[in-house]
């Protein structure tokens, strides 16, 4: 056997042996319009509000997950109720986005890189108003080809972030807010 | 007789204020957001030096930016739809990452991808893109003009 026959024969089987590290290289999956929907059950009045661009970032393998969402991109049916989330309540020029960063943990000793549903715990820091907070939730996962869908309902108590409701309106806003999750990430 | 007359005519001014009044708030209390179409933007500009000015620095642009009512020219990067069927457009900004994402009312006519277009919206801030809420198209302006 030639040097440059064995020379080929060893790259390739360098190459090979690179092949299994690449494959488990951690794939990250993002999104750039989740949507975000909160609700409100108040005795005198039903709110709702809908963001269609949260930001996302997650990686299956380790089950990290980040968000990142504009508050001023939460769109009310009416003006006012917009300007008081915005200037009374979030304080949204002084608090410009909600964070969350967190681990989606599949249950069961599922693996949520392998194509199918998944019920996954969510834990982590969830920020709002400038007050960091530990959330627990619950989400359901549809894994695909270069897609993953997630989804996730849980409730939010405005006063654990510091935000005040004036007595004024407080028969109006709910004690907890139900917020709901849903979105689609594309393989980047 | 002249009291009677005097006092029904007060009544009768203070009965209209409070009607007023009332009208007034309802007509507050009940308005929807405005939307981009038919109102006259308090900014002009390319869509790659908005998302410039909010790279440079962030903070001073949402002072600037934020709320305001926005007019764009650039080009269809990609066009896109929300979940619920709003027409999304982002404008292509020269950088590696991020763009300007339009989003529109409803399910508008998607602009062809390299399309340059002007698109009036209102800034929603920054976010990976400088968002632009309650968008509407403007006419093109053709060269020269």
């Amino acid at each position: 056997m030639s040097r440059a026959s064995t020379g080929i024969i060893a790259l390739l089987l360098l190459g090979a042996a690179a092949l299994p590290c690449r494959c488990m290289a951690q794939d990250k999956y993002g999104s750039r319009n989740g949507t975000i929907t909160f609700f409100s059950d108040a005795p005198l009045e039903d709110i709702t509000a809908v963001n269609r661009h949260a930001a996302s970032v997650l990686v299956p393998a380790t089950g990290a997950i980040e968000f990142s969402v504009l508050i001023r991109a939460f769109e009310f049916e009416k003006a006012m109720m917009q300007e008081h989330f915005n200037e009374s309540y979030l304080e949204s020029r002084k608090f410009p986005k909600a964070v969350f960063k967190g681990r989606l943990v599949a249950r069961g000793g599922d693996d949520l890189t392998k194509a199918g549903m998944h019920d996954a715990d969510v834990e982590g820091l969830l920020t709002i108003h400038g007050v960091e907070r530990q959330l627990h939730a619950t989400a359901t996962l549809s894994v695909g080809d270069q897609r993953i869908t997630a989804k996730s309902t849980f409730q939010v108590r405005p006063a654990d972030h510091g935000i005040t409701i004036p007595a004024i309106v407080r028969e109006k806003i709910a004690k907890e807010i139900q917020v709901t999750v849903d979105i689609t990430y594309l393989k980047l | 007789m002249d009291k009677r007359r005097k006092y029904g005519f007060l009544l009768g001014v203070v009965a209209a204020a409070l009607a007023g009044a009332a009208y007034y708030a309802t007509r507050a209390f009940t308005a929807k957001v405005p939307e981009a179409d038919g109102r006259k933007p308090e900014y002009v500009m390319l869509a790659r030096d908005l998302y410039e000015d909010y790279e440079r620095d962030e903070a001073a642009a949402a002072a600037r930016y934020t709320d305001k009512l926005i007019e764009l020219t650039g080009v269809v990067e990609a066009t896109g739809e929300t979940s619920d069927g709003h027409l999304t457009v982002r404008l292509a900004t020269g950088g590696d990452f991020g763009s300007v994402a339009c989003e529109f009312p409803d399910s508008a006519k998607a602009p062809a991808t390299g399309t340059l277009v002007v698109i009036k919206g209102y800034c929603a801030g920054f976010n990976m893109d400088v968002l632009l809420l309650r968008c509407a198209f403007a006419p093109t302006k053709t060269q020269g003009q």
